[in-house]
């Protein structure tokens, strides 16, 4: 069966899966095709400020008049752009850690372990305010914060799944068969880790984009005027008391769909690239 | 008149031992740190065309020996002759890239755990092939196809994965992947077997061996037989090795030596075993207890002193020696249970 | 035959649903032990034994149906009693242990707790009694040591001792049946022997009926006092030991025979089974599951139903058996 027949009957099989991905699609659709499709300019004000939700302004206008249906179609690009590149970089250098330490012990564990454990003795949002604020506020920085604070779980995960496998009977055909070490670790462990960290994946995508959209609510990482959901929420959440609820709720509620979108894809993801639900 | 001479070992070693250090190390740790003698100073030679069986129970040293002789690890001390050279002196690291490498191949217990879960069965088969034989493209599917078909493998079944195939099926692709790099080499051959049918049920089993003892023939090899099932050790090993707690306490012929043990240890092994179709007649040992701890054994006493049912004084006070109760045979122990001769000792 | 037997499973058919189809895992089984009876099953993998072993417990995955059929225990109608009924029997009257000794224990809790656990639920004893006959029944089974070991943890323990602790747990109450399923596949040989002397000679002093389920022909012939051979889900013989091995009636019983290593037959004196087990998730399964890799085939073995000839004590599931 191939990968994309088994894909297509995961998808058919689990609903809430089909639906997951379908909201992914969507969102993509908005990051990718967004600024082309909106009706009207994202950063462009007009006097028509602090309008509620109509039909010309689906989810109303802010204090400068723009709207804010197209500004957050607009920043799907911006938020899903960050925490794709984040967990990008924290898959790869956080697996490869993991792995290393799981397999190799001694050494090697002890070093990802101290540098693990080091990460987790802050919380987390302080460290990446931290982080951000030292190094200076640029979105490359924001990214790399990111990466930074979820890298403890996706080394630790690589690392017990690889420790699980160390022994398995596979690894000693691959030593059988003239693997080197290194070739053992990527070729064999590896790819038998990849499904557990697929889930991981899906899980810190939410989290990477709550972060992004933390550090910008606070000041740090993107500025105004630029369109994106946690300035958005920040802008807003003065004008709730007085009654125009619309600016900071539907930024919020983007926010809560891809985090939301992305937790229900772990499982379908897995199910996808782990050969052992194939049939 | 010059008899003919016998030809050369396909492997042979001398003084294996394997000791792992046990307990912490750093500042706080015993001096000196404690030993687990996993193996101990076991010699043994597979000869040209044999089938050497290796019987033990769990804890025994079986699968640790198996792995200093496949070269995964390394020994503590000892000496494994092998085409010629000292294959011991070799660190198993470096050994993945000796052109020996591609001469002595394992066949691994549990077939299922032994193939990664991600590769197909083609994939399996063709790992040894693009490392130890540098096959790729063509030459490669072609090295696939002619160890699957030597192992009655369907060409359909090469796409599946491990979990898509059937007990006897993952069996032939492990024998697969294990001969498929010595198919085309030179020189001595040993593969060694761990516990390659204990998983399959009896009607399986013989196909399989019967499978084993066909490639065998064919390609020339020499075959190392690990199994606790000593019906199919006495079925097809032409020797066996009997060991207990790191030590070859007993070895010989086959069937001489299961029909008549000279070590107590393999008399209850062999009593503990029931015959299928014939309910057991005449006394019965039977073991008390677990073996000793492996870990800083007492080399003045005998390992099996405490729960071997003829143990005596002597046996707690020295070391046994080897004694040889017949041609071909060996055996460590004060009181042997046949003598020299082969008659029943006292 | 004055008693009627202690467990008597009439003509019991069950079924799996699965994703791919519904398996026919057992058609029409039938057999009965005798009090004090020790019963080997005997059969390769994909025979049914384990699935008629759970079916008697009443602990089947919830995907299992029981399309027909009875079993009696004790003179209860174990498939029409209440969940209440049968949670009381289990411990009690009947009980089992398993293939992994290690993975039948809470690896988190004591083993003397584990046992005192069975007294408990079953004994009107009180948990100091109950901790007393723990350490008691531990004794029994051969463990040395035994008012330490009742505060080891199971990965304390060695394979064969996990195993002893299973049995003192099935055995605590004195059940009437112990139901055995591959108790010795995960342990030495020498260790198999010693656990199977325990369980004879324990069930010997008590009179309990055993049945054993193993691949092991050698472990029915030294144990058992008769023996079912179960192939696809069917019964296809039932006959006390000694007549079974020294003259089988059915061809699979004969071909499982010939497969058997045995001291004083080489390799080539051994022949396989041909042909594969059948798909039992088709719908037009023959009559006879066997029929289609017998040598002894006729049109006749196609019609239904399934044969079954009872004579002298024993029962073979073949038209034309040898």
């Amino acid at each position: 069966m191939s990968t994309l027949a088994h894909a297509r009957h995961v998808l058919a099989d689990n609903p809430v899966t089909g639906l997951a991905f379908g909201l992914f699609g969507l969102l993509v659709l908005a990051a990718l095709a967004g600024p082309a499709l909106v009706p009207h300019d994202p950063l462009a004000s007009s006097d028509r400020a602090l309008a509620p939700p109509s039909a010309l302004h689906w989810f109303g206008t802010d204090n400068l008049g723009r709207d804010v249906f197209s500004r957050v179609v607009v920043a799907a690009r911006l938020d899903l752009g960050m925490a794709f590149a984040a967990v990008a970089l924290v898959f790869v250098t956080g697996t490869l850690a993991g792995v290393a330490a799981g397999f190799l012990g001694g050494w090697t564990d002890r070093v990802v372990g101290r540098v693990t454990d080091t990460i987790m003795a802050f919380p987390l949002f302080v460290l990446a305010m931290g982080l951000v604020a030292a190094a200076g506020n640029t979105i490359a920085n924001v990214i790399y914060a990111t990466a930074i604070i979820n890298f403890p779980i996706y080394a630790r995960v690589a690392r017990t799944e690889a420790n699980i496998r160390r022994e398995a009977g596979y690894v000693e055909a691959a030593r059988l068969a003239g693997a080197s070490t290194a070739a053992v670790m990527l070729f064999e462990i590896a790819p038998n880790v990849l499904p557990i960290m697929m889930v991981q994946v899906s899980l810190t995508m939410g989290y990477a984009i709550l972060n992004t959209a933390g550090l910008s609510f606070i000041g740090l990482g993107i500025r105004p005027p630029t369109a994106e959901w946690g300035i958005m929420v920040a802008e807003g959440a003065g004008y709730i008391v007085s009654g125009e609820w619309w600016i900071a709720v539907f930024p919020g509620l983007a926010l809560m769909l891809a985090v939301f979108t992305f937790n229900l894809m772990g499982d379908g993801l897995r199910d996808i690239v782990d050969p052992r639900r194939r049939t | 008149m010059t008899l003919p001479a016998l030809p050369p070992p396909v492997l042979e070693a001398r003084g294996l031992s394997k000791r792992y250090p046990i307990g912490g190390r750093g500042l706080f740790a015993r001096r000196p740190v404690p030993l687990l003698h996993a193996v101990d100073r076991v010699s043994l030679t597979v000869g040209a065309g044999e089938t050497v069986g290796l019987v033990g129970e769990s804890g025994c040293g079986k699968t640790t020996l198996t792995r200093l002789l496949a070269r995964l690890i390394d020994p503590t001390e000892g000496m494994i002759r092998f085409g010629g050279e000292d294959i011991a002196a070799i660190p198993a690291a470096r050994f993945a890239t000796h052109p020996a490498r591609a001469s002595i191949q394992m066949v691994l217990q549990d077939a299922d755990g032994s193939i990664n879960p991600r590769f197909t069965a083609a994939d399996a088969i063709a790992a040894p092939l693009r490392r130890l034989r540098r096959l790729s493209g063509a030459a490669l599917k072609d090295g696939i196809a002619r160890a699957a078909e030597a192992c009655g493998l369907p060409p359909a079944l090469l796409s599946r994965f491990p979990h898509q195939l059937s007990g006897g099926q993952k069996a032939r692709v492990g024998i697969a992947r294990a001969i498929a790099p010595l198919m085309e080499t030179k020189g001595p051959k040993l593969l060694i077997l761990d516990e390659p049918t204990s998983a399959l049920d009896v009607s399986v089993q013989v196909v399989i061996l019967a499978l084993l003892a066909e490639l065998k023939a064919r390609l020339g090899m020499s075959y190392l037989f690990v199994s606790h099932d000593l019906n199919v050790v006495r079925l097809i090993c032409d020797r066996v090795l009997v060991m207990y707690l790191g030590r070859i306490v007993e070895e010989g012929p086959a069937e001489a030596v299961f029909r008549a043990p000279a070590h107590p240890y393999t008399r209850a092994l062999v009593d503990s075993v029931a015959v299928p179709g014939a309910p057991g007649d005449g006394p019965r040992l039977r073991l008390a207890g677990d073996p000793k701890s492996p870990i800083d054994p007492d080399p003045n006493v005998c390992r099996f002193h405490g729960r071997c049912p003829r143990g005596e004084a002597l046996c707690g006070q020295a070391a046994p020696p080897a004694f040889a109760p017949g041609a071909g045979r060996r055996a460590l122990c004060h009181k042997p249970l046949i003598d020299a001769l082969g008659r029943e000792a006292a | 035959m004055s008693q009627p037997p202690l467990l008597a499973i009439e003509d019991l058919s069950v079924e799996f649903r699965t994703r791919s189809g519904t398996v026919r895992a057992l058609e029409s089984v039938s057999f009965a032990i005798a009090r004090g009876e020790t019963l080997g099953v005997v059969g390769e993998s994909g025979s049914g034994k384990s699935v008629t072993a759970y079916a008697v417990m009443r602990l089947l995955d919830p995907a299992a149906r029981i399309t027909s059929g009875r079993i009696v225990f004790g003179g209860l109608d174990m498939l029409a009693a209440s969940e209440a009924t049968l949670a009381e029997i289990r411990g009690r009257e009947l009980s089992m242990i398993f293939q992994n000794p290690r993975a039948a224990l809470n690896p988190i809790r004591r083993v003397g707790d584990q046992i005192a656990d069975v007294l408990l639920r079953h004994a009107t004893v009180g948990s100091a009694e109950a901790q007393r006959r723990a350490v008691a029944l531990l004794a029994e089974v051969g463990i040395p040591d035994p008012a330490r070991r009742a505060r080891a943890y199971p990965f304390e323990l060695s394979g064969g001792m996990c195993q002893r602790i299973g049995i003192a747990i099935a055995l605590a109450c004195r059940p009437a049946l112990l139901i055995a399923d591959e108790p010795t596949t995960g342990l030495d040989v020498t260790t198999q022997a010693t656990i199977m002397d325990l369980v004879a000679e324990l069930g010997r002093a008590r009179g309990m009926a055993a049945m054993l389920i193993t691949h092991d022909l050698g472990l029915a012939t030294e144990r058992c006092d008769r023996v079912v051979v179960m192939h696809a889900g069917h019964v296809v013989e039932d006959a006390p030991t000694r007549a079974l091995f020294a003259a089988p009636r059915h061809p699979y019983t004969a071909r499982l025979f010939a497969a058997t290593p045995r001291p004083g037959l080489t390799l080539a004196d051994l022949s396989t089974i041909p042909g594969t087990l059948p798909d039992l998730r088709r719908d037009d399964l023959p009559p006879c599951r066997f029929a289609a890799r017998c040598d002894r085939r006729t049109e006749a073995c196609d019609l239904p139903p399934l044969p079954r000839h009872a004579e002298a004590g024993r029962v073979v599931a073949c038209r034309h058996p040898l």
